[in-house]
């Protein structure tokens, strides 16, 4: 099945010269990197050395100072606000915190931006919203609890379904397995090669935890310094004789998460 | 991707015992075909649903259909479907499995007339009491307070002091002399009539410090830092922050609210003795402008009209008033439950009640000084 994304090329994402600060502190400079339609590629780093940032500036949040992201195809400093809001209708976020809209249910969390964008009855919204708490491991009856009501793992799922509610090609997930515990985690990450191998979207993801970039990533990117460190395979990275890649990845938790694949 | 001319529309079209779908069936595109949907005649028997012409399916548009094959089955007909590709099989089988059914979306139960009300008033009853808890509580702390006044966080007060009174000098300058202006051009038009214009002094002095600088003085308080108030600590709430005060071995109560409460009962009474000063010289500044009573004057005849007496009684009121919006706003702010939604509506009810209570209780204080004769 054709999908109309294709004529964009291979990549889905192209950052070409990204520089930004805040005041004196230097968050990168000249980032350049792409990512390839339909893989998963993970930013990692130090706490602090940028990546969280780097995805707001992805997710169009925070402007750059200077340079370009070309997403979908599509210079974003070129675009007319009516376009971006239509580029964001192709792109799902899940943030670190889940940011779920407190003073709605679950359903009406996934289903918000259905309701926002399309004309749908609300019966059928509702029932969309079902099929994804179904897609996300959740049953119907967890979609009448309120954020405050769920557990962390639970948190996360809704926050993911709401960031699937209208199919997006491109998805950002903020470091979608901190805070859950390792059973959690890893039925998280499965739950996300689930996701991707029903709905192929593309997948950047942030995320600090070295099993889930054993078991989902293709590519990863290490940031450090104010600049892109590595760019590679997991087996790359663990391969690398770079001592800045290897005191990140030849860690102890970065090994027994590599022995345990 | 070219400018939004490679969108297609989702179609579908009823060829007697056919149902032609083609297009991009998805999120964004199917709210016509729901619409299509409900109002197709399908005729008896077997339908054949032919999806060859559909270019792309995503979740919404797999339920769309699938649901619809549901609604079929039920209605008694045979359904085929073919021309699916392989990848809108797959899309369609994922959505079948998670075994959501339609029209079988759970719904929150809507409690009766009789039980809203009974849960209603029971709400109410519990607030009354919480209330009642939390004044209890609150004396309490501040009762051991008093005991030990060296443990009163007076770094805090003064913080607290700067935020409520110097901080709200402009306003309640600003306002307390239009309402003097008011009051004086207001009143001078009538005592003109009978030729009392000097007795504007009375009327605006009188006035002024018995009860609208008080009373003005007070709801911009409330509105200002009652709000304030509420909305620091329920935010404090809903991220933890009172929480881990607590794990600390801090007691919110004395953190935060103790310093709140001595620092608004001693901003109140200054910011009323400021605002019985600039609404009289609102008043002062009117009566010579319209009524020709010369400043001298006027001061003469405030002399005569304005006792001690007057003027300590007004003053006297706000801390009352002080402690009660103090004591509102920060019990509002701990009601705080979840969502940001809640510090909205919990900061609204702190300032509703905040100046109901405050008129309410100015009321019950008239009464009382005229039963005393004050």
């Amino acid at each position: 099945m054709a999908r109309a994304d294709d004529r964009a090329g291979d990549n889905v994402i192209e950052v070409r010269g990204l520089t930004l600060s805040f005041g004196d502190k230097l968050v990168h400079r000249d980032l350049d990197f792409s990512v390839r339609r339909g893989e998963i590629l993970a930013i990692v780093g130090a706490s602090g050395c940028g990546k969280s940032t780097l995805l707001r500036e992805l997710t169009l949040l925070q402007p750059p100072d200077s340079g370009t992201v070309r997403l979908l195809g599509e210079d974003t400093a070129a675009m007319s606000p009516q376009r971006i809001l239509e580029l964001r209708r192709r792109i799902g976020v899940l943030f670190q915190n889940g940011a779920l809209f407190g003073n709605m249910t679950a359903l009406e969390n996934i289903g918000a931006p259905l309701r926002e964008h399309t004309a749908l009855s609300h019966r059928i919204i509702d029932e969309i919203a079902c099929v994804k708490l179904g897609l996300v491991g959740l049953g119907p009856e967890d979609g009448l609890l309120y954020p405050n009501q769920l557990s962390g793992g639970m948190h996360k799922r809704v926050a993911l379904a709401r960031a699937i509610a209208l199919d997006p090609g491109l998805l950002f997930l903020d470091e979608p397995t901190s805070g859950l515990d390792p059973l959690s985690a890893d039925a998280f990450d499965t739950l996300v090669l689930e996701l991707k191998a029903a709905l192929d979207p593309t997948i950047v993801l942030v995320t600090h935890d070295m099993d889930s970039l054993w078991q989902v990533a293709d590519r990863v990117i290490l940031m450090g310094e104010a600049r892109l460190l590595a760019v590679g395979t997991m087996q790359e990275m663990a391969a690398s004789g770079d001592p800045a890649v290897q005191q990140f990845f030849r860690t102890a938790r970065g090994r027994a998460a590599e022995s345990c694949r | 991707m070219t400018h939004g001319t490679t969108t297609q529309r989702a179609t579908l079209r009823l060829d007697g015992a056919v149902l032609r779908c083609a297009g991009e069936w998805t999120a964004l595109n199917l709210a016509p075909l729901e619409a299509r949907l409900e109002g197709l005649a399908w005729p008896p028997g077997d339908i054949h649903i032919e999806l060859g012409d559909v270019r792309r399916l995503d979740i919404a548009g797999a339920w769309l259909l699938h649901r619809l094959q549901q609604g079929l089955a039920r209605q008694g007909h045979a359904v085929s479907t073919g021309g699916l590709a392989p990848q809108a099989q797959h899309m369609l089988e994922l959505v079948r499995r998670t075994g959501v059914a339609a029209g079988e979306v759970p719904r929150a139960r809507r409690p009766g007339l009789l039980e809203g009300v009974g849960r209603g008033s029971l709400e109410q009853a519990l607030h009354t009491l919480g209330l009642l808890a939390f004044v209890g509580e609150l004396s309490a702390a501040w009762l051991r307070q008093l005991l030990h006044p060296a443990q009163v966080r007076w770094r805090q007060v003064a913080h607290e002091l700067g935020e409520a009174g110097y901080k709200a000098l402009g306003v309640v300058g600003l306002l307390s002399f239009l309402l003097g202006v008011v009051i004086a051009y207001q009143g001078g038009v009538q005592l003109h009539k009978y030729a009392a214009s000097l007795y504007v002094a009375d009327l605006v002095g009188l006035s002024m410090v018995r009860e609208l600088a008080p009373m003005i003085a007070a709801i911009i308080v409330a509105g200002r830092t009652g709000s304030a108030y509420t909305a620091q600590i329920g935010t404090m709430k809903v991220t933890e922050e009172i929480d881990a005060l607590r794990a600390m071995g801090i007691a919110p109560m004395e953190l935060l609210v103790l310093p709140k409460l001595l620092a608004l009962v001693i901003a109140l009474p200054l910011l009323t003795v400021y605002a019985d000063i600039m609404g009289i010289l609102g008043g002062m500044v009117m009566a010579g402008a319209q009524l020709g009573v010369t400043f001298p004057t006027f001061v003469d005849r405030l002399g005569v009209a304005l006792t001690t007496e007057s003027t300590l009684l007004g003053i006297g009121k706000t801390p009352v008033f002080a402690a009660i919006i103090a004591t509102l706003g920060c019990y509002q702010g701990f009601q705080v439950v979840g969502s940001a939604e809640s510090v909205g509506r919990r900061t609204t009810l702190s300032v509703v009640q905040s100046i109901v209570a405050v008129i309410v209780v100015d009321a019950a204080f008239s009464v009382a000084f005229s039963y005393l004769g004050l």
